[in-house]
């Protein structure tokens, strides 16, 4: 990186300056060195032994090239064989106290700062860490207090700096005048100002650099240096409260000051009455002052925030109860060994573990994959049974909605949403206008219900499209199935949640008989409710209009329908044939006008829904929820699953096991009908949301049930059937509500007569249409389906179905 | 009112007239005689949330007031990297209304930033750092109120006149803030070698046209300055931690001023002496209630 051209001057600047100071010398300096040392070396000539040049050059450092002195001192030291011989300054560490600001007190006033650089870099390089010779350690000495005097020099010759000198002649002068110790009392002139005769503040503030020399010096005993501690002075000086009494400059004061102090002034009892006394600068506190402490102003124990900060010095039995504190290990230490000892613990089994290997390996295995905390819901179980006994709310009833394709399914189940204001008028305005502009006007109120693009350029349902519609006593769920023979299986998925089924007829010319006959899906569609077992059935006699409401036709259909509905196992009592227009609204849900089906005196469709018997639900079966769709969670939303219960009931919080992967899954809330619920029983489609799933592990067609009453799925069942082709052993689908697998029929078992359920033939070679008959179906694709005894299946092959049944084990 | 500034102490809502007085304010005149010092009240514990504080005032017609919180021994960031001993940053901020005559702006100014150093240097040599390694001791010294006006505090290179007196001001302002930041920081209960107190002395013009010293000048005293000292003085000691010069003065006379900014300096000390005590006392008194005058009887050393 490039310098900048200031920096690089300035930086170069330094290194000079710092060059010099490393050395200590300068070449001027070096000059001097070598005269100087000439110059002693003649001095003293060669009867001084063990004097080398190295001493001499230190000493003349020392004194700065003063010959003379180094001279003496060397005389000094050398002549005095029994003493060791001691550095040529004593290395001592003065405490540091604050250095006043040189520019304002000017230098004489001599915190000489080279004083205090005691030892030289790489003084202490040769000594081993921690047993540094004792000659070589340094002491540190206690700050002294002043003693008032002059400057002290370093030896006989006083080389002072000119202030001091100045102060010098002056304190001199002073003493010499004696004068007395009259104080002066109006202003004083200079010169005069003083009387104390003893000190200058310039040799005052000097004392410190002059420390260590004053400690050599001083006539009177020096402090004990060796403790190496600084003894804060917390005490009050006598000195201090005797200022005010005492006048400046006399006797008393002054020996004070001459006399040198303990580093650890002398402690004084406090005697506070005697302090107060001499308070004779404290004032009252003014009206602002008052006002700033108000209450305060006198302290009160309340007011003592800061008791914590004061320290009992503890004596005897305390002191000893304090020390016993710090004789155990510390917290920390407790700490770290069990650390250790766990640590020693773990690297003990990972050696056994390596020992007999397939051990250590085993319990790895097991610890490794914890499995993820299933999310607790800390709700509290409610009894959904009496619950579900208790509630008032109104009956939920599925019902499907089947019929050939075109006979106006759709259409009749738009004009029922519209007619009860489940749709509203803007809706289906929209969709008039835009069924007609693809000239396909009729079919707006199908577009109620087949919302995709492809239902609606069609003009087919393709897939089961849900809705739902209130009534007075029920909420009904519409499941409207598509009528075309390629999306039978969509039919059947619809049809295994449905309750009751509406059977909607085309009553046009040649359009029932297209149904009814030539493998129309009336016939088919007829028959697969029946077998997923739905018992009640209203056939909507539809498009009647077309016929100018003709009652004979109505009456010709009735009577083929119901024979054809008898005959496929449906109760008489459990039919109502009611005639309608979807189109043109009438006897939907209104009433038709006078005279427009006068041979008609019963309900209308409506009305023949809301006689609905109250559906016995298997509620206190084991659980069983049929998954027919799966909503992936967002960023926002959970997972959803929608579904029918078939029996049993669930309530928020529980988990669920899925059939047939084995995942568990928490079920975070219910939504029956978009409205949140805490349970839901058995009739119920419900919406859950759930979390603790994989998508992956999850498809429309499994199943939902609770881990403690599992489902067992089975790859191979026995099936009691009512063919409607003929069956052999073959390849056929199994279709149960979403859930369709490959399978065949492995074996026929035995036929049935149809009338009293007797057996007739055991292994037959085939199944005629319309028999009953007992077969063996197997799964083709390895993975067994969720189904159990008792569920009802369909199997379909080449496109038509061709059995519907129930497993019988 | 959403943007009203909490953070600094607001001026009033509404404007305010300045008040204006018709008749001239009377000439200073000298009524002290230069030897008397003024009285000071000094007093603890004003703020709670500090660990020390202390409240400063001249009596009248003198208007110095400051107030002093100390905070710490604490933590240091660790944006102030490692330090074996404690910091003592000091910080010294005059408020708003604390001038005569015009308000002062928030910033910190050069005045505001040199007598903090200055402060810094007087107490930091009290406080017994070592004890407190890694550690920060705050002291922050709000001045309420002050004698001279500010716009000249600042002219202290002034030879003559109002400069010089104005730098009296400012001058003044630090004794008192060196005083009570020593007694905040004893009250604090942090570790101390002594108790600094401040003092200042002037070298005056009499009217005979000769020098003379005058102990604790004032601004407002109308004196011809020559030249003024200010000590930051220990007793117990006898040790200067700070001296601060202005003006033009001799060797000879400059060593007679600072001795009777010292002697300032010692007399001050008995109040700060006093101040510190008197909750220690409190305190004592109150325990000794509790604890059926135990603690009082026992050896518990003072501090002064």
């Amino acid at each position: 990186m490039p310098r900048h051209k200031t920096d690089l001057s300035a930086e170069s600047y330094d290194y000079d300056d710092d060059y010099e100071e490393d050395d200590g010398m300068t070449e001027d300096d070096r000059r001097q060195m070598k005269a100087a040392l000439k110059q002693v070396r003649q001095t003293i000539g060669g009867d001084i032994p063990g004097v080398t040049d190295a001493d001499i050059e230190e000493t003349l450092w020392y004194y700065y090239f003063d010959v003379e002195k180094a001279v003496s001192y060397i005389l000094k030291k050398h002549t005095k064989a029994s003493k060791p011989k001691p550095a040529p300054k004593p290395k001592q560490v003065v405490v540091a106290g604050p250095a006043p600001k040189k520019d304002d007190v000017g230098q004489g006033f001599g915190y000489g700062f080279g004083a205090r650089t005691a030892v030289e870099a790489g003084y202490f390089l040769d000594a081993p860490w921690g047993n540094v010779p004792t000659e070589r350690l340094g002491c540190l000495i206690e700050q002294l207090p002043p003693v008032k005097m002059g400057l002290v020099g370093g030896s006989g010759g006083p080389k002072t700096s000119k202030l001091a000198a100045l102060a010098k002649a002056r304190k001199e002068k002073k003493l010499a005048e004696a004068s007395g110790a009259a104080e002066p009392t109006g202003g004083k002139p200079l010169g005069v100002t003083k009387e104390r005769p003893s000190i200058s503040l310039l040799s005052r503030l000097s004392h410190k650099s002059s420390a260590s020399s004053v400690a050599s010096t001083s006539p009177s005993p020096t402090p004990e240096p060796s403790a190496g501690r600084v003894t804060p002075i917390l005490t009050t000086n006598t000195n201090i409260n005797d200022k005010d009494k005492t006048p400046i400059g006399s006797p008393k004061r002054l020996q004070d000051l001459d006399q040198p102090r303990s580093p650890v002034v002398e402690e004084e009892k406090c005697d506070l009455k005697a302090f107060k006394e001499d308070l004779a600068l404290k004032a009252v506190p003014s009206s602002f002052a008052t006002s700033m402490f108000g209450s305060r102003l006198e302290f009160e124990a309340r007011f003592l925030w800061a008791d914590t900060k004061t320290f009992d010095i503890l004596t005897g039995k305390e002191a000893a109860k304090v020390q016993q504190g710090f004789s155990g290990p510390s917290p920390d230490d407790v700490v770290e060994t069990a650390q250790k000892g766990m640590g020693g613990a773990k690297a003990k089994a990972d050696k056994n573990g390596q020992a007999d290997g397939k051990g250590s390996r085993d319990s790895g295995a097991k610890t490794a994959p914890s499995p993820p905390p299933s999310p607790k819901l800390p709700k509290a179980k409610i009894d959904v049974l009496k619950a579900y006994g208790e509630s008032s709310e109104k009956d939920h009833v599925n019902f499907v909605v089947v019929g050939h394709v075109d006979a106006g399914k759709s259409t009749l189940m738009g004009r029922i949403l519209y007619d009860t204001g489940a749709v509203d008028e803007r809706t289906l305005q929209k969709f008039r206008k835009e069924a007609e502009q693809i000239g396909k006007g009729s079919f707006a109120l199908a577009w109620v219900l087949d919302q995709t693009h492809e239902e609606r350029s069609r003009g087919v349902t393709v897939d089961v499209a849900v809705n739902k519609f209130e009534t007075e006593k029920t909420v009904f769920t519409i499941l409207d199935a598509p009528g075309h023979k390629d999306f039978v299986p969509n039919m059947i998925a619809g049809a295994a949640r449905a309750d009751f089924a509406i059977l909607v007829i085309d009553a046009s010319t040649g359009a029932f008989e297209a149904g009814f006959h030539l493998r129309g899906q009336t016939k088919e569609h007829t028959l697969l409710i029946r077998s997923m077992g739905v018992h009640r059935v209203i056939v909507a006699v539809n498009k009647l209009d077309s016929v100018g409401w003709d009652g004979a036709r109505f009456e010709e259909i009735k009577q083929q329908m119901a024979q054809f509905l008898s005959n496929a196992g449906f109760n008489e009592k459990d039919i109502a044939f009611v005639p309608c227009s979807g189109l043109e609204g009438i006897n939907v849900i209104k009433k038709p006008e006078e005279g427009v089906i006068p041979w008609y005196t019963g309900p209308t469709l409506l009305e023949e829904l809301d006689i609905t018997t109250k559906y016995a639900r298997p509620v206190d079966k084991p659980l069983r929820l049929t998954v027919s769709d799966i909503f992936k969670g967002g960023a926002q939303n959970q997972p959803t699953v929608y579904g029918r219960i078939d029996s049993g009931y669930l309530q928020e919080g529980d988990v669920l096991l899925s059939v047939p992967n084995k995942e568990q899954v928490t079920v975070k809330s219910i939504v029956i009908n978009d409205e949140p619920r805490p349970w839901a029983v058995a009739g119920h489609n419900v919406n859950l949301q759930i979390s603790g799933f994989d998508e992956l592990h999850l498809r429309a067609g499994d199943l939902l049930c609770h881990p403690t009453s599992p489902l067992q799925p089975l790859k191979c069942f026995q099936l009691k059937l009512l063919a409607f082709e003929t069956l052999t052993p073959m390849a056929v689908d199994i279709h149960r509500g979403h859930l369709h697998a490959p399978g065949r029929i492995s074996g026929l078992l035995q036929t049935y007569d149809k009338s009293n359920g007797t057996v007739t033939k055991k292994k037959p070679r085939h199944v005629a249409a319309g028999n009953l008959a007992s077969v063996m179906v197997e799964l083709v694709a390895g993975a067994a389906i969720p189904v159990e005894a008792g569920m009802k299946i369909v199997l379909r092959s080449n496109g038509q179905t061709v059995a519907a049944g129930i497993i019988e084990k | 009112m959403a943007l009203t500034d909490r953070r600094r102490v607001n001026g009033p809502a509404l404007p305010t007239s300045i008040p204006f007085y018709d008749t001239p304010a009377p000439a200073p005149t000298v009524s002290r005689s230069p030897t008397e010092l003024r009285k000071i009240f000094l007093k603890t514990s004003l703020t709670p949330p500090a660990s020390g504080s202390a409240f400063y005032e001249l009596t009248p017609p003198s208007t110095l007031k400051l107030t002093t919180s100390v905070y710490g021994p604490r933590p240091l960031p660790p944006s102030a990297g490692f330090s074996p001993t404690a910091r003592v940053t000091a910080e010294l901020k005059f408020a708003p209304f604390s001038t005569r005559g015009e308000r002062r702006g928030y910033v910190r100014d050069g005045l505001e930033r040199e007598l903090s150093l200055q402060l810094q240097i007087a107490i930091s040599g009290m406080v017994r750092a070592s004890a407190y390694p890694k550690s920060g001791i705050d002291v922050f010294v709000t001045v309420l109120d002050c004698e001279g006006r500010i716009e000249e505090m600042i002219g202290v290179d002034a030879a003559e006149g109002e400069g010089e007196r104005a730098s009296l001001g400012a001058m003044q302002v630090l004794t008192g803030a060196i005083t009570c930041a020593s007694t905040a920081i004893a009250d604090a209960g942090i570790e101390c070698v002594d108790l600094v107190a401040a003092g200042m002395a002037a070298l005056v013009e009499a009217k005979d046209g000769k020098d003379m010293v005058v102990m604790d000048p004032s601004p407002l005293d109308g004196w011809q300055v020559r030249a003024a000292v200010l000590v930051g003085y220990m007793a117990a000691r006898d040790e200067i931690t700070l001296v601060w010069s202005r003006g033009e003065v001799g060797v000879e006379e400059f060593t007679g001023v600072m001795e009777s900014a010292v002697e300032v300096a010692t007399k001050v000390r008995g109040v700060v002496n006093d101040a510190v005590r008197e909750r220690l006392v409190a305190l004592l008194k109150a325990r000794g209630k509790k604890e059926g005058k135990k603690a009082i009887t026992e050896d518990v050393e003072m501090t002064g």
